[in-house]
């Protein structure tokens, strides 16, 4: 009982993305032409990239309140933001793939949106990298929490500025949001979009919860163990 | 033919993806009791000066 009293939001992810799952194979879509049945990809695709934008939004906020307040919580939060975040921007790039060889021929095309995806990864991946490269844990921190704002920021103009700068796309969105706009989806998509959304929020926030925890627990077993080490040798 | 095909990886879905949150389940789980452990251990040594 008490675990459903703490895990009730955890059980609501995993009923809404049972839901979407179903929903999203079996529930009728409008027929309509190139794209077809590989519509439905709409609930996961576009789902896991939201999730990503969510926590890395989440990673960056955890960025700002460690430079505020020099917790070393704050930063192993913004840690675990950006894998899961990376995470997520790797599987929604796979499920966009996938989408991309069925409606336009090709796994990837030279597009600025897909291009922009990519960098925004790479930048990500170099907030990894920069942490990787610092041994002294307290400036290791400042630098990541400096990175990491930027790199949010970079990451949005990336997807979402840049290309709607470009003369063309191929990938919806240059103009307007796609899918978010009233009346852009239709009624009966409606209804498993977004709950697919909340599904896929709720299962990046439990990713990055259960990332940070782990990783918070093998830092201080490493604290606890080398304090008793120590004690053993004094 | 093609509903019922569609069905099936319907259910292999579920399938997957349920026992991947039961995995998480099962890690948070692991997670929940080795903090407990390690906030018991805090204490003693605490205890113990």
């Amino acid at each position: 009982m008490k675990d459903i009293k703490h895990n009730w939001w955890k059980l609501l992810g995993i009923i809404l993305l049972v839901y979407v799952i179903i929903g999203g194979l079996l529930f009728e879509v409008p027929e309509m032409p190139v794209i077809r049945q590989s519509i439905r990809n709409i609930y996961f695709h576009v789902g896991m990239w939201f999730g990503m934008l969510f926590i890395l939004f989440a990673g960056m906020v955890f960025s700002i309140r460690y430079l505020l307040n020099n917790r070393p919580d704050d930063d192993m939060k913004a840690l675990a933001a950006v894998k899961t975040g990376l995470f997520f921007g790797v599987i929604g790039l796979v499920t966009g793939m996938i989408w991309a060889r069925f409606t336009w021929g090709s796994f990837w095309v030279n597009d600025p949106k897909l291009n922009g995806a990519v960098l925004g990864i790479l930048t990500y991946l170099a907030y990894i990298l920069l942490r990787a490269s610092v041994d002294e844990q307290d400036k290791r921190a400042r630098l990541a929490a400096v990175y990491n704002v930027f790199a949010f920021v970079l990451y949005f103009v990336f997807i979402m500025i840049l290309p709607r700068t470009a003369t063309a796309s191929i990938h919806p969105g240059i103009d307007g949001n796609p899918a978010l706009a009233t009346g852009d989806l239709a009624p009966e998509m409606q209804k498993v979009f977004y709950p697919a959304m909340a599904a896929w929020f709720i299962i990046a926030w439990w990713l990055f919860t259960l990332n940070f925890r782990s990783d918070r627990l093998h830092r201080k077993i490493t604290d606890y163990a080398d304090i008793t080490k120590e004690n053993d040798n004094g | 033919m093609g509903e019922t095909k569609i069905l099936v990886v319907a259910l292999l879905l579920v399938i997957i993806f349920l026992g991947i949150a039961a995995f998480l389940l099962y890690l948070e789980k692991r997670i929940s009791a080795s903090e407990k452990q390690l906030k018991k251990l805090e204490k003693e040594r605490k205890k113990g000066g």
